[in-house]
């Protein structure tokens, strides 16, 4: 039943990512990529992460994306329609990082080690289990996220004042 | 298997059922509400073989003909995004309801059946991830129209819920700290306490500015008066001005279907939920004096109207806000989310977490 | 959570079932009678002039900016709250601090005056 489900999932996550490079016009790339991430999220529910699947909703399908969105709302739109399908050396290199990660993939699955029937923990990737680990091991990180952030505010409002 | 997804669809049938009917009936309401404020009549034509019945009759005529008009796509516009902008909006506000709980657990035939959809454990995450989902449709709606005033306005509003689902995103947090718990099943089930023994433990009395920050807010976010920039359909266009027949009916429903959806989660996280003072599982109850035993089944029937009560009570109080107060300069409106309710609510979690941590001891 | 799948697709699958449903019942049952008027988007009623898809103020891109950024920390506070009473004072200093850094970027945002529309 799992497994029927995360083929299923695993199959949209693939066909919508091809999709957001394959289509012809912006706004549905970024539809394909809501659908993408969307997606995503549903993987790492079926993997119990359940906190992960909802901040991955929150985040990227509605945060990130929007600010895609917004990009595109701004640009005219026959400025950016016929650029969108150029090849050339930035599709090259696309294809090689591409077959890079292909090969990675395959290398990885034939020597990796896997856990056959791992166990989990009841609450494990539950919002509570995260946050334990979030507030105790990983502190300094997250500290330093903030800070991180702000520095984004920071350049965000300097590229205001520059246009 | 087979009866837990009869059990399912049932409890979906109630809820949706429930809430497309009061959606149906605020669109009645909000006229009458309007109509008595201002000193009119209001809708009141719609009868069916004479009888009118003070024009409930209204909301059903409302589909009948929308539904039969004409659905005009502008022609430059794009069609396939053109439709998904009010599915979406209706789509997005309606999965929210998934993860309200309505009523206690309800013991029946040696079941245990908890009176939500879906018991997540995530919950309250849940509303907030398809709060955050539910811009596209007001971006793809102004995107597809091929009219600039349409994406001029869904470019405000798309900003104005952005902005304000910081806040209402945040003020939710003083909550989760106070109940100790995402889930909403979790959070009104802890409402059932007692300050001092006598006063119920409800959202609003542990956090009186986490609630009006989180009002203010989800009622910008479902765009509102006066948040209602976006619409004012008493003045500019928005970003639905290209729509017509069911197609337009559908912001309007999705509209109003949130405001259900805010009623829901505002009852559930601030004011007890199913929770009834003074009536628990054991029966009605004077504290530290006698108890009354009352049938398990009538505790849960109570419990479930006590609920759809207090939803109604914010639909009818939402409406009153609408129809009070008039609206926001653009302005005016992006300084309040931004340099009030925001830094407001950051200081409500800071100061919510110095009190409760001054009363544990 | 393994148990709820089933009750949060059918639910995905009837709250998309009834919008669904009504859009295709009103794209079969209303008329389609298309004049010359009807071929031009409504704007405000006037003919349009110029094409729809015009610039717009970079404000509307910083404020996604910013609701990004902030989004992301709004994030980090709900683990927190919810271990609230575990982390005791020691969860709420680090958060004070890690709030200082967020009040510090809201501040300058302000300050540079990207909160204002003019």
């Amino acid at each position: 039943m799992e497994l029927i489900q995360f083929y299923i999932v695993a199959a949209i996550t693939i066909s919508s990512a091809v999709s957001v490079i394959m289509q012809g016009r912006v706004m549905y790339s970024i539809l394909s990529l809501i659908v993408t991430l969307l997606s995503v999220a549903w993987i790492y529910a079926i993997l119990n992460a359940s906190f992960l699947a909802v901040v991955q909703v929150i985040l990227y399908a509605g945060a990130i994306v929007v600010l895609f969105v917004f990009a595109v709302m701004m640009l005219r739109y026959e400025e950016i329609e016929p650029q969108r399908m150029r090849t050339g050396l930035i599709g090259c290199l696309g294809l090689l990082v591409a077959l890079f990660f292909i090969f990675e993939l395959i290398l990885s699955s034939a020597t990796g080690p896997f856990v056959e029937e791992a166990t989990l923990s009841a609450d494990f990737g539950s919002i509570k289990s995260v946050g334990a680990i979030l507030y105790t091991q990983y502190l300094v990180p997250l500290e330093l996220a903030s800070i991180l952030l702000l520095v984004a505010v920071v350049g965000a409002a300097l590229f205001s004042k520059r246009g | 298997m087979f009866i837990d997804v009869a059990i399912t669809l049932l409890k979906i049938a109630f809820v949706f059922g429930l809430v497309l009917n009061i959606a149906g009936i605020l669109g009645w309401a909000e006229r009458k509400q309007s109509a008595v404020m201002q000193d009119r009549i209001g809708a009141n034509r719609a009868d069916i073989l004479g009888l009118r019945l003070f024009g409930l009759f209204h909301p059903i005529a409302d589909i009948v003909k929308v539904i039969t008009k004409e659905d005009w796509i502008p022609p430059g516009g794009d069609k396939f995004l053109h439709t998904l902008a009010p599915f979406l909006a209706l789509f997005t506000a309606l999965a929210v309801f998934a993860v309200i709980p309505f009523g206690d657990t309800l013991h029946i035939a040696g079941r245990d059946i908890p009176l939500v959809i879906a018991d997540l454990n995530v919950g309250i995450l849940f509303v907030i991830a398809f709060g955050s989902l539910g811009i596209y449709s007001v971006v793809l709606a102004g995107w597809s129209s091929d009219n600039k005033y349409s994406l001029l306005g869904s470019m405000r509003a798309a900003a104005q819920v952005i902005s304000y689902e910081l806040a209402l995103a945040l003020s939710v947090v003083g909550v989760i700290m106070a109940y100790g718990s995402v889930e909403l099943d979790d959070i009104a089930r802890a409402q059932g306490q007692y300050v001092l023994g006598i006063i119920p433990y409800w959202g609003v009395i542990a956090q009186p500015l986490g609630f009006l920050i989180f009002f203010a807010a989800a009622m910008a976010e479902t765009k509102r008066t006066p948040f209602d920039l976006p619409e004012c359909e008493s003045e500019i266009i928005g970003y639905f001005t290209e729509y017509s027949g069911f197609k337009f009916l559908a912001f309007w429903m999705g509209e109003f279907i949130e405001v259900i959806a805010v009623a829901g989660v505002v009852t559930t996280l601030y004011f007890g939920g199913w929770q009834v003072p003074f009536i628990d599982s054991q029966g009605f109850f004077v504290p530290g004096l006698f108890t009354i035993p009352l049938p398990h089944l009538l505790v849960v029937v109570i419990q479930v109207t006590a609920f759809i009560l207090k939803v109604c009570f914010f639909c009818w109080f939402m409406l009153l806000v609408r129809w009070t107060l008039p609206r926001f300069r653009y302005d005016q409106l992006m300084g309040f989310g931004w340099k009030f309710l925001l830094p407001l609510a950051f200081l409500n979690v800071i100061l919510s977490g110095v009190i409760f941590m001054s009363f544990e001891g | 959570m393994q148990g709820y799948w089933l009750a949060i697709v059918l639910t995905f699958l009837i709250a998309a079932l009834i919008p669904g449903l009504l859009i295709f019942l009103s794209t079969i049952l209303g008329p389609k009678r298309l004049t010359p008027e009807k071929a031009l988007p409504f704007e405000c009623g006037m003919d349009p002039s110029g094409p729809a898809r015009e610039r717009f103020p970079i404000k509307f891109y910083l404020v996604a900016v910013l609701f990004l950024v902030f989004d992301v920390e709004v994030v980090f506070f709900y683990p927190w709250a919810v271990l609230y009473k575990k982390l005791a004072i020691f969860g709420l200093l680090e958060m004070m601090v890690f709030t200082l850094f967020v009040g510090l970027a809201l501040l300058y945002a302000w300050k540079e005056g990207v909160l204002e529309w003019r």
